[in-house]
């Protein structure tokens, strides 16, 4: 008979587990629900993210900004034999390359120095159209100044207002080349190359507007999109040259190289 | 003398099981907080650049192109919350086991790329996509993946650590009573 009723400790006992676990069962719903929670979060800042940056990268333009109309749709500025960006001599049965370089690239400035006058004589040849794309992959490497886009955003000036002044200003900018990781060349700075560069004051005055670097953004996008994975890159006639997994691609690391790929592409 | 010496070594053992049930709870709770540490300081950079990480996730050439914008911009979102998660220590072994599958997609990335010749660095911390020949250092960074994949197994078998929503859940003290 005593068995039927527990003492009144062990009632308590069981009464206050029981308890235990109801509590126990409801942190843990509660937790689940915060968990839950945070996940839709994060994946509508996710959301909010992407559709702000694919509307952001894509919509070249806006207030301030400008649209180089000199450039291919590719961000690339063609220049022929005159050496001036558009220039009618650009020509499609020429052997085409496109060169795609960082301001803050420090093998682009290598490349500018050890190839600019082997692509030079092909291109015054009337062989090459050299196609140059400006594009900015190392803002991180300016500490916040982002110099890669402003460099990119002078140049893309540079290009339409004084077409005849692109090469100039791009070899003297290289000349004076920053360091990667230092704050980069001041706006001032940048317009006292382009004055020595010949480039007119007009154009010179608009260069610390920036009026560029939302078309920079979209150009580098595209350049990535269009399988640049660094800078310099080159493509010839059109095709990314990789001599480290196709050896018979253009490799401008060996003297010589370029006017090899180049005067083989153009039959000769 | 030799039943002696047998029973210094249970005594031993057991000594060691008691300070091993003391140590480990903490050892995990510095191995959660690391992951998490490690998982911020991972998503800052990519959520401050954006189109770096999008460029560096492209140059795997691993995703096609119309995933490669969302998977390159939702990425440290999804290694934030995992980070949260950690750091209040809520279902730490399943959060180990997505951690582990984490670094399993993240090494084969590497690995493709290591296979394929392409001269990419991992942007793992931001930056990323881009260097230039020869300067890649991929078996550092497997080194650095391994490292992690410890911490990770470290946690899926050792989940149990202090300060963590999990003990909370059970009723437990945040921390041993001294």
């Amino acid at each position: 008979m005593a068995s039927n009723t527990p003492p009144s400790d062990k009632l308590a006992e069981a009464k206050k587990k029981a308890q235990a676990q109801v509590n126990a069962q409801q942190r843990r719903a509660l937790v689940v629900w915060i968990v839950i929670g945070l996940v839709i979060v994060g994946l509508f800042a996710a959301l909010i993210a992407y559709i702000v940056r694919q509307g952001d990268v894509s919509n070249v333009g806006g207030a301030g900004q400008s649209t180089p109309s000199i450039a291919t749709d590719n961000g690339g500025f063609g220049v022929g034999a005159s050496g001036v960006v558009g220039g009618k001599d650009l020509d499609p049965s020429h052997v085409r390359l496109d060169i795609y370089l960082d301001f803050m690239c420090p093998i682009c400035g290598q490349f500018e120095q050890a190839r600019s006058a082997e692509i030079d004589a092909l291109r015054t040849a009337g062989t090459l159209d050299v196609y140059y794309h400006p594009i900015a992959i190392l803002d991180r490497a300016s500490q916040g100044t982002a110099y890669s886009t402003r460099a990119a955003s002078a140049a893309a000036l540079i290009a339409q207002e004084a077409p005849d002044k692109f090469l100039a200003f791009s070899t003297a900018m290289f000349a004076n080349q920053p360091a990667e990781n230092s704050t980069g060349l001041t706006e001032a700075t940048i317009q006292a190359i382009a004055t020595a560069a010949g480039v007119p004051a007009d154009v010179v005055a608009k260069i610390p507007d920036l009026a560029y670097t939302t078309w920079v953004r979209s150009a580098t996008e595209k350049a990535s999109v269009d399988g640049v994975a660094g800078t310099p890159t080159v493509a010839l006639n059109g095709v990314i040259q990789d001599p480290s997994t196709n050896k018979d691609d253009l490799n401008w690391g060996v003297d010589g190289g370029i006017t090899t790929a180049v005067n083989k592409a153009a039959g000769k | 003398m030799s039943s002696t010496d047998a029973t210094d070594e249970v005594t031993t053992s057991r000594g060691f099981a008691a300070r091993w049930s003391i140590l480990q709870p903490w050892l995990s709770l510095v191995v959660r907080l690391s992951m998490a540490g490690i998982l911020i300081a991972a998503a800052i950079p990519k959520m401050l650049n954006s189109d770096e990480s999008v460029r560096a996730v492209r140059a795997y050439r691993l995703l096609p192109e119309a995933l490669v914008p969302f998977f390159g911009t939702a990425l440290p979102y999804f290694e934030m919350v995992l980070a949260l998660v950690l750091i209040v220590g809520v279902f730490t072994r399943w959060t180990a086991i997505v951690w582990l599958i984490m670094m399993a997609a993240f090494v084969f990335g590497v690995a493709w790329a290591w296979a394929k010749g392409y001269s990419i660095d991992c942007g793992c911390f931001g930056g990323g996509g881009d260097v230039a020949a020869g300067t890649t250092n991929y078996p550092q960074h497997m080194l650095e993946r391994a490292g992690f994949v410890a911490l990770g197994v470290f946690l899926l078998v050792f989940p149990r650590t202090h300060a963590s929503l999990d003990s909370w859940m059970k009723g437990e003290p945040l921390f041993p009573r001294p």
